[in-house]
Order: structure tokens, then C-alpha cells, then sequence
């Protein structure tokens, strides 16, 4: 675990790093894919980058609602360069929903649009994977393993890295079907449905899961049902002939 | 892979296969009803009881965090030659002014371990800090709340739970306000 990267009197925020590097890879990766699906790659990459800051825009606000009075009073915090002060739910939807809005306004084709983001989301849930490493986030049950790695004063499974090799293997999928005959937006279901199935099986190995009736754990059950939303979908998109 | 994918009754069967195994598994890993938070030892970490302290104020009497139990804890560490302390801590005196009825508390460690007792009492007579200052003079609170940046925050709620960590400043009086807010306004 190291939240802080500490040069001289620069402090890096370790998760923070990982994030921004994985989404460099992404938005590089995304546009790559976009000209190979014969989309105007400028014009895609232009789309994220504007859903990119309207999430971030978002995530402040949300973050901001919080406490109102206090940001109306001093509206110079908004633009506070504190990572922690970010609602990343409200950033995520809202991010997406405008840059979709705004691939539409470019005349995007919507479908290969999403096949060529589907690889993106893999890179991004491994460097997320890498960020919860670095930061000591979604830690593991209490276990002693070969592997296991001392964390929050006891030896626990690392989940962190399962969920960055489940990543991994969501990414080698995309790769080895990219010549697979599917139909525009086929890929997504496929790379989704394959970082849902690395959700239910590292999930279950998590030491701070929120819990459902039966103590069920929530994010397996969610992750369930995404996957098989993506398996029935994934047919329907194929290719015809 | 693609063998699978352009057969539906091979993917049906992929699929089918693969839901089972994934409900199985849900269904093996839930969590017991008597295996919950209660049982997570002290850790400076969202979620875990906070590491409990006690340590001399500059005032020189003893002040520990389980004393506080009931108030929502601002445990803030820094020294008085870090920049971004220096920056943030007029902001946290504001909170403190503001909210000390509400039951919030704010503990100021002192990083003496890596500063010294004289200057932070230069310091805190400097800005007028009117909360508690603690001298981490063996540096066993900085080591227990595993600090590699100042400063560093650790917001606790009223039962104890470390609610948000917060690496590196200098803080905003607002953002500071936004993660307290919601734990003012829980019940004591």
C-alpha cells in the first residue's frame, strides 16, 4: 500500500496517479480503436474528452451539494485541487451521458462508437484495480495464503490483484474476438460481461462487501445479473450471415 | 472463443454453465449474520474503528480520543514547518468556532517527532488555535495512523468509525464542511 508517492516536498497521490495514467492509456487506446472501426478518430476522442470534463465538472458539483452554504460562501474551493473532494458516481453518469450526447452532435456512429470504447473499460477497472492497491481500498477477507499480503493489520486475500488480473483477462478477451463476426456493438456486451464475471468471483473473496438479505453480497449479486444481460445480448448482436 | 460465439446452442450451453457456476459461488461466499464490522480491529481506514491515542496537549494535561467518543473527531496531523498545514489550519479554527457546540472536536496532532514542541506552540500562538494541541513526541500516533504526508486527516464519527481519510492540504473550509455536515447531523 502507498497513497502517497512523497518527492522532496512533492506528495503524489499514488491512486490518483494510476487513475490518470489508465485513462491516458484509455482515451489513446479508444481513439486507436475508433479509426480501425473506420470512425473519425479527431472526432471521437474530442467527445470523450468533453464527457471527461463534464464528469469532472459533475463529480465537483455533486461533491459541492453537500455542503452548499460552504461552497456559496467561498466558491473559489470548487476549484480546490484535492482528489478527495470528487462525488465519482455523479461524475461517472454524468461524464458518459454527455459524451454520448455529444457523439451524436458530431455524427458519431453510436454502435462501432461503443465497440470502440469497450476495451477502454477494461483498461480503466485495471488501473482502478492498481488505484485500490495503491490506496489499500477494496480489501480482502482475512486469509493465510501464500499470497496473501498484510493489509489493515491482518494477512488478507489480494483482491486488489485478482480484480487487476480479472481486468487483464477482460482485456485479452477483447483482443482475442476483435476478428470475431460480430455485429456493431457486439464487443461492448463481450468485454463487459467478462469484467462482470471477474466482479461475482473476486467479490467473493472481499472483506469489506456491503451486504443484502441472506448476506448476500450486493455488488456479486449486480454483477450477476449485468453478466447475464451480456451473455443474452452478446448472440443478438452477432453478425447476420 | 469465437468457436462459442457463433454457435447458439454452444453458447447457450457456455452460458447456462457459466450462471450456475456464478450463482454457486454467490451463494457459497455470503457472509455469515455473526461476522460484521463489530469484529474489525482499530486501523486508520474508512470503515475501521480509529487507532485510540492518548497524548499531552501544550497545555500539558493528557487528552485521548476514546474521551471523545459521542463527537465527531477532526484528527488532523501536521508540523509547524509543513506549507499546506500552515495553509488549512485557520480553516479548521473556523470549523472549530463554528461547530464546536455541535459536538465536533478537533484534535491537532503534532508531528513532534519530527518538529518540536517549541515551535508548535510558536505556531499555534501564531494562528490563535483555540483546540486541543497534541505532542506526538515519540511519534506513535504518526506511526499508528501510518502518516507519509502532512498533513494528513482522519474525520471519525460519533461511534468511533474512521469515516474519511484525507492524504495531503491544504484542505478547504468547504470541503472540509461537506465530509462533516453529514456527521453533525447524525444523532449523538
Amino acid at each position: 500500500m502507498l497513497p502517497v508517492i512523497q518527492i522532496g516536498r512533492l506528495a503524489l497521490n499514488a491512486p490518483g496517479l494510476a487513475l490518470l495514467l489508465g485513462l491516458w492509456l484509455a482515451l489513446w487506446l479508444a481513439e486507436r480503436e475508433a479509426n480501425r472501426l473506420g470512425l473519425r478518430g479527431d472526432a471521437f476522442s474530442a467527445a470523450l474528452l468533453v464527457g471527461l470534463f463534464a464528469g469532472l465538472i459533475a463529480a465537483r458539483l455533486a461533491f459541492a451539494a453537500r455542503a452548499p452554504a460552504a461552497y456559496l460562501s467561498d466558491p473559489l474551493a470548487l476549484l480546490s485541487p484535492n482528489l478527495s473532494a470528487f462525488d465519482p458516481l455523479w461524475g461517472a453518469l454524468i461524464g458518459a451521458a454527455v459524451a454520448l450526447l455529444d457523439l451524436r452532435r458530431r455524427r458519431v456512429a453510436l454502435p462501432p462508437a461503443i465497440d470502440a470504447l469497450a476495451p477502454t473499460l477494461a483498461i480503466m477497472a485495471l488501473a482502478l484495480a492498481l488505484a485500490q492497491l495503491a490506496g489499500g481500498d477494496a480489501y480482502g477477507a482475512e486469509a493465510r495464503l501464500p499470497w496473501s499480503i498484510y493489509l489493515w493489520e491482518a494477512w488478507r486475500h489480494p483482491t486488489q490483484a485478482y480484480a487487476a488480473v480479472a481486468a487483464l483477462a477482460a482485456l485479452g478477451l477483447w483482443r482475442l474476438t476483435r476478428a470475431a463476426p460480430l455485429g456493431p456493438g457486439g464487443r461492448m456486451p463481450l468485454v463487459v460481461g467478462a469484467l462482470a464475471a471477474g466482479q461475482v468471483l473476486v467479490e467473493g473473496f472481499r472483506g469489506d462487501s456491503a451486504l443484502t438479505a441472506g448476506g448476500l453480497r450486493v455488488a456479486q449479486v449486480v454483477a450477476l445479473l449485468v453478466l447475464a444481460l451480456c451473455l443474452w445480448a452478446a448472440p443478438t448482436l452477432r453478425r447476420r450471415g | 472463443m469465437t468457436w462459442i460465439l457463433i454457435d447458439r446452442r454452444r453458447w447457450a450451453a457456455f452460458s447456462a454453465l457459466l450462471l450456475l457456476v456464478g450463482a454457486g459461488w454467490t451463494w457459497a461466499a455470503r457472509v455469515p449474520p455473526e461476522v460484521g464490522s463489530l469484529s474489525l480491529p482499530p486501523s486508520p481506514r474508512a470503515g475501521f474503528p480509529a487507532p485510540d491515542f492518548a497524548l499531552s496537549s501544550l497545555g500539558g494535561e493528557t487528552v485521548a480520543l476514546a474521551e471523545q467518543r459521542g463527537s465527531v473527531v477532526l484528527v488532523n496531523i501536521w508540523a509547524s514547518w509543513c506549507g499546506p498545514c500552515r495553509a488549512e489550519m485557520p480553516a479548521i479554527q473556523r470549523l472549530y468556532e463554528a461547530d464546536a457546540d455541535r459536538g465536533l472536536q478537533i484534535l491537532a496532532v503534532n508531528s513532534t517527532v519530527q518538529d518540536s514542541a517549541a515551535d508548535a506552540r510558536a505556531f499555534a500562538d501564531e494562528l490563535g488555535l483555540s483546540f486541543p494541541i497534541l505532542l506526538d513526541a515519540d511519534g506513535a500516533v504518526t506511526r499508528a495512523y501510518r502518516v507519509q504526508a502532512l498533513p494528513s486527516t482522519f474525520i471519525i464519527g460519533r461511534d468511533g468509525v474512521v469515516r474519511k481519510v484525507l492524504y495531503g492540504g491544504p484542505l478547504s473550509e468547504a470541503t472540509l464542511r461537506a465530509e462533516l455536515e453529514p456527521l453533525l447531523q447524525e444523532a449523538p
